[in-house]
């Protein structure tokens, strides 16, 4: 087995073991379960012409803002405070594949616990005898692709903030104020009476705005802009935290 | 055409002006050796120099922390690298490591430079690091298999049974690493730098909070591998490092004060030097002896207790073999030497000595 492989499956043990992990994946779960059956209820009472995961996918950042700080402010703040970091770097591994590694083995604990969020409702619809279907295999796999991509944004975000953080707690509190901004400041931009005049900016951030993106993955666009635009910025992030790696 | 193949063309391209043919090709030549050597770095198996520094210097914003240093190590030599808290010790080491950069200097590792060529590969180097930090939710097997993986040694299984035999952790091997006694971890990780058989190995107090059992198991260890490493070992047992080094290096405020063998470091540190000394002889020879201790160059008798079957006494000597040599004669002409030893051993007057000698010259 490749020394990547070997790294990223010990990071995902590792995190998998994590007491932290489990609790925050129940919480994830509770929360998600609880603002589905709000949206069920909702639909219960005025029909809509929309599916229900549309309108509960617009809640998608709530579950985001409690799960990315609380994954990923442990995964190298909390190594380097213990020296782990550095035994790891001693060996020596480069600092690509540590930063890769944890990146990846965040992301993949988040796409899994969204990926039972968006399952367990769509195989339930059946035995819940819903008047109005949940969601097609479609529309979740549209869902799906738009979990992926942002989430590896934020992960990213998250890792960045762990790579020059000292302490863990510092870390989810930065980025959980990152990921604040980064899901609101595009909306409150674009409609600040200031930037009025700067039509570029106006149209470049409207066209990243959050729920822009969501609405177009859920209609099944895939705007390269878009794919260009999240996947930079995570690479740009990935890189950073590789940098400053051993700066911190 | 012609133009393009000659060096004018060339060197009014690459210098921006015109220089003589041959000076083009002398410079052509340097280039080519450089990316030779950077290329071609020199074998790490070949080199009697294991560990070098030229002039390392490193700060941390205002505060500097290692300042022109300058030491090597040979091949298989085992060195003790000594000095109070904040000396600049583990950032030495962690440069070595390549955990750090250094601010400017270098640093060699089997003649390769660190900055240039990067940190050599893992059969070279192992760093054990001071705080032994290790996932504790792995068992002890588990730990070195992933480290062996990591390291992308052959023979995995046999390097992790060899360097379990080796730290007597065989019967802990299935023990989860968080249930294990600071001994035990401090081993663990020993083993792990052990694995691959490293040549040079960096321990940073490796001695720090074992019992004197442990550090003896310790000891034990590190003079038995098979394979005899250069080891840069840092502590503050002096006595340690006194049982177990060739040579140790002093480090005081960021400087190098001293390097030697103790032999050396005794002659260039504590020649001329009052040192105390304690002597008890059985049967009293009475004012005879403090007479003759009294008219000897070098010698300061300091207190002299009578007691039913003899005398204490505390002398202060001057540091040399030949007035030692004197007061044991003096002592034992008309009594029976049963006690005669240094008030601070060797090694910690060295130190004393070393570290006192150091803030002086940075004063």
């Amino acid at each position: 087995m490749s020394r990547i492989a070997t790294l990223f499956f010990h990071e995902w043990r590792q995190q998998a073991l994590a007491p932290a992990l489990l609790a925050v994946g129940s919480l994830f779960l509770i929360l998600q379960a609880c603002l589905f059956l709000l949206v069920l209820q909702f639909f219960n009472q005025e029909p809509q012409f929309l599916r229900p995961i549309c309108l509960w996918m617009k809640t998608f950042w709530l579950g985001t803002l409690l799960l990315v700080p609380l994954l990923t402010m442990r995964s190298i703040a909390e190594e380097r405070m213990l020296g782990t970091l550095d035994s790891l770097l001693s060996i020596p591994v480069p600092p690509a594949t540590v930063v890769g590694c944890k990146f990846f083995a965040c992301l993949a604990h988040t796409l899994t616990l969204w990926t039972i969020a968006l399952i367990l409702p769509w195989l339930a619809q059946g035995n819940l005898a819903l008047p109005f279907p949940f969601a097609t295999g479609q529309e979740l796999f549209h869902n799906f692709l738009f979990l992926a991509l942002t989430q590896a944004l934020y992960v990213a975000v998250g890792i960045f903030w762990s790579t020059v953080a000292a302490q863990p707690i510092l870390a989810g509190t930065a980025t959980f104020l990152s990921l604040l901004l980064l899901l609101l400041a595009p909306r409150a931009i674009c409609q600040a009476a200031a930037f009025a005049n700067h039509a570029g900016l106006r149209h470049f951030l409207g066209r990243q705005e959050i729920f822009t993106v969501l609405a177009e993955f859920q209609w099944g666009i895939f705007d390269c802009r878009t794919l260009l635009c999240y996947g930079g910025a995570t690479l740009f992030l990935l890189s950073c935290s590789m940098l400053l790696l051993r700066r911190f | 055409m012609e133009e393009f193949f000659s060096a004018k063309f060339w060197s009014k391209i690459v210098f921006g002006k015109n220089i003589s043919p041959d000076r083009f090709l002398e410079k052509l030549r340097a280039f080519g050796t450089m990316l030779d050597k950077m290329l071609h770095p020199p074998s790490l198996m070949s080199v009697a120099v294991a560990v070098e520094v030229r002039n390392l210097t490193r700060s941390f914003g205002r505060l500097l922390a290692i300042s022109q240093l300058n030491f090597s190590l040979a091949d298989g030599e085992v060195v003790g690298f000594l000095g109070p808290n904040g000396a600049g010790k583990t950032t030495t080491l962690k440069i070595l490591a390549g955990l750090i950069g250094a601010s400017s200097g270098e640093a060699y590792l089997g003649g390769r430079s660190i900055a240039r060529h990067g940190r050599p590969p893992h059969h070279f180097l192992s760093y054990l690091g001071e705080n032994n930090a290790m996932p504790g939710q792995a068992s002890v097997a588990q730990y070195l298999r992933l480290r062996v993986r990591l390291r992308e040694l052959d023979d995995g299984d046999r390097a992790v049974a060899n360097v379990l035999q080796l730290c007597n952790l065989t019967n802990v091997r299935h023990r989860m690493i968080a249930q294990l006694s600071h001994g035990y971890r401090r081993r663990v990780g020993l083993a792990d730098a052990l694995l691959g058989h490293p040549r040079v190995l960096l321990l940073d107090e490796p001695t720090a909070g074992l019992d004197p059992c442990q550090v003896g198991e310790l000891r034990r260890i590190l003079s038995h591998l098979p394979h005899g490493p250069t080891i840069l070992f840092s502590s503050h047992v002096l006595g340690e490092v006194d049982a177990f080094c060739h040579r140790m290096l002093i480090l005081n405020a960021g400087r190098l004060i001293a390097d030697g063998t103790r032999q050396d470091l005794c002659q260039s540190l504590l020649a001329n030097s009052w040192q105390s000394w304690h002597a008890r002889t059985l049967v009293a020879g009475g004012d005879g002896a403090v007479a003759r201790l009294a008219q000897l160059d070098g010698v300061r008798v300091e207190s002299c207790i009578r007691r039913r079957h003899g005398i204490d006494y505390v002398l202060a000597l001057q540091e040399s073999e030949t007035v030692r040599s004197n007061v044991l004669q003096a002592l034992a002409r008309d009594a029976m030497l049963v006690h005669w030893e240094r008030d601070v051993p060797l090694l910690e007057s060295i130190f004393l000595a070393a570290t006192r000698h150091g803030l002086e010259e940075t004063s």
